[in-house]
């Protein structure tokens, strides 16, 4: 679900940079005021395997290879805000050390994946959790990553109608809707069930433990 | 009568030359050519996508078709330079590639492909360790 360079217009990442900055700022001083050094190290150890499941490809018959993100995962243990700047780092680094996914497209798979799959997820964590807490989990782990790829579906198959060439050939993706919609999201419909799998694994797992009462106040050591 | 027969005649010669002009000939020659070959991460081939190649300064694409079944671009460059290589699948799967070409029409040095998965794993691990342990100590510095 990285989108390469090339792919998309500066009349789609140029405003997409905006809002991500945007996101960005106001993600980091969140963080800043909310973080504390004991959640780091978590966020850490999880914001790694999400970077490692997204490295595990697996393919799918057609010749298309996909992947899990991780992205309920992140964003039912840590908050959208937290999933989002995870997710980011991550898309980032991609980027920047391995080529995978686009410079240019950095901010739209951040937005798709960190912030609007972040949203998603916890959207139906939190619908669900009243019903039941598993279902919950299992369904913010499918909801983030089907939400994240319909997003990322509907702004590929917007290019051919953003940027033509003179004689009317697209200029950057060159398929449009009724292409990419069912292209993208339907593999996605099942790896959102992986994803589900895995936010329920990891939000039984590892979840932070309430807690616990402090103990009374005894007679101080001498 | 004879008036008739006369275009009949001449239309029945012009035929085969008409039949001629439908053909396709052919020529098979050996060539050295660009070779751009595209695997998904997993090593499995980027078969049968669709793929365009632009030459230098071009506007337009000299060559539009798909990969081969093993996931190759190929292609015979007639001007030394950067060729745009595009290929695209229909889930967003791709690349945009700047082939350099040198004098010899041959590429400019061979691209060998990127760090294997291993190497990725592990430096990416790393960096995002190595990146969340700097944002502790500072934190732990800032609140002590």
């Amino acid at each position: 679900m990285h989108v390469p360079d090339g792919f998309l217009g500066p009349q789609t990442y140029l405003p997409a940079y905006g809002v991500a900055a945007a996101a960005w700022t106001f993600g980091l001083r969140r963080l800043r005021a909310r973080l504390d050094a004991a959640t780091l190290p978590r966020l850490a150890v999880v914001t790694a395997t999400a970077f490692v499941l997204m490295m595990i490809t697996v393919p799918l018959p057609g010749g298309t290879t996909v992947h899990v993100a991780g992205i309920g995962m992140l964003a039912v243990l840590f908050g959208v805000w937290n999933a989002f700047l995870s997710l980011s780092l991550v898309f980032l680094l991609q980027a920047l050390m391995f080529g995978d996914g686009g410079v240019t497209a950095l901010p739209v798979n951040a937005l798709a994946m960190g912030l609007v799959g972040s949203l998603a997820a916890v959207g139906a964590h939190r619908l669900l959790r009243p019903v039941n807490r598993d279902a919950a989990l299992f369904a913010a782990g499918w909801a983030g990553t089907v939400a994240s790829a319909t997003l990322m579906a509907g702004v590929l198959g917007l290019q051919p109608l953003l940027s033509r060439a003179p004689d009317g050939s697209p200029l950057f993706f060159p398929f449009g809707w009724k292409t990419t919609l069912p292209a993208v999201v339907l593999p996605h419909l099942a790896v959102g069930v992986a994803d589900g799998v895995l936010a329920l694994l990891a939000g039984r797992c590892l979840a932070p433990r309430p807690a616990t009462a402090a103990p009374p106040p005894g007679p101080e050591a001498p | 009568m004879r008036a008739a027969l006369l275009p009949a005649i001449l239309a029945l010669l012009a035929a085969p030359v008409a039949a001629t002009a439908h053909g396709l000939d052919h020529t098979v020659a050996g060539d050295r050519a660009v070779v751009v070959t595209l695997t998904y991460a997993d090593g499995a081939p980027f078969s049968f996508e669709s793929c365009e190649v632009t030459p230098p300064a071009g506007d337009a694409p000299t060559q539009v078709g798909r990969t081969d079944r093993r996931g190759r671009v190929v292609f015979l460059a007639d001007r030394p330079g950067d060729w745009r290589v595009r290929v695209v699948a229909q889930d967003g799967h791709g690349a945009d590639l700047t082939v350099p070409v040198g004098a010899d029409l041959l590429p400019s040095g061979e691209r060998a492909a990127g760090p294997t998965r291993p190497v990725k794993l592990v430096t990416g691990v790393s960096v995002l360790f190595g990146i969340f342990g700097v944002v502790t100590l500072l934190m732990s510095r800032r609140k002590p």
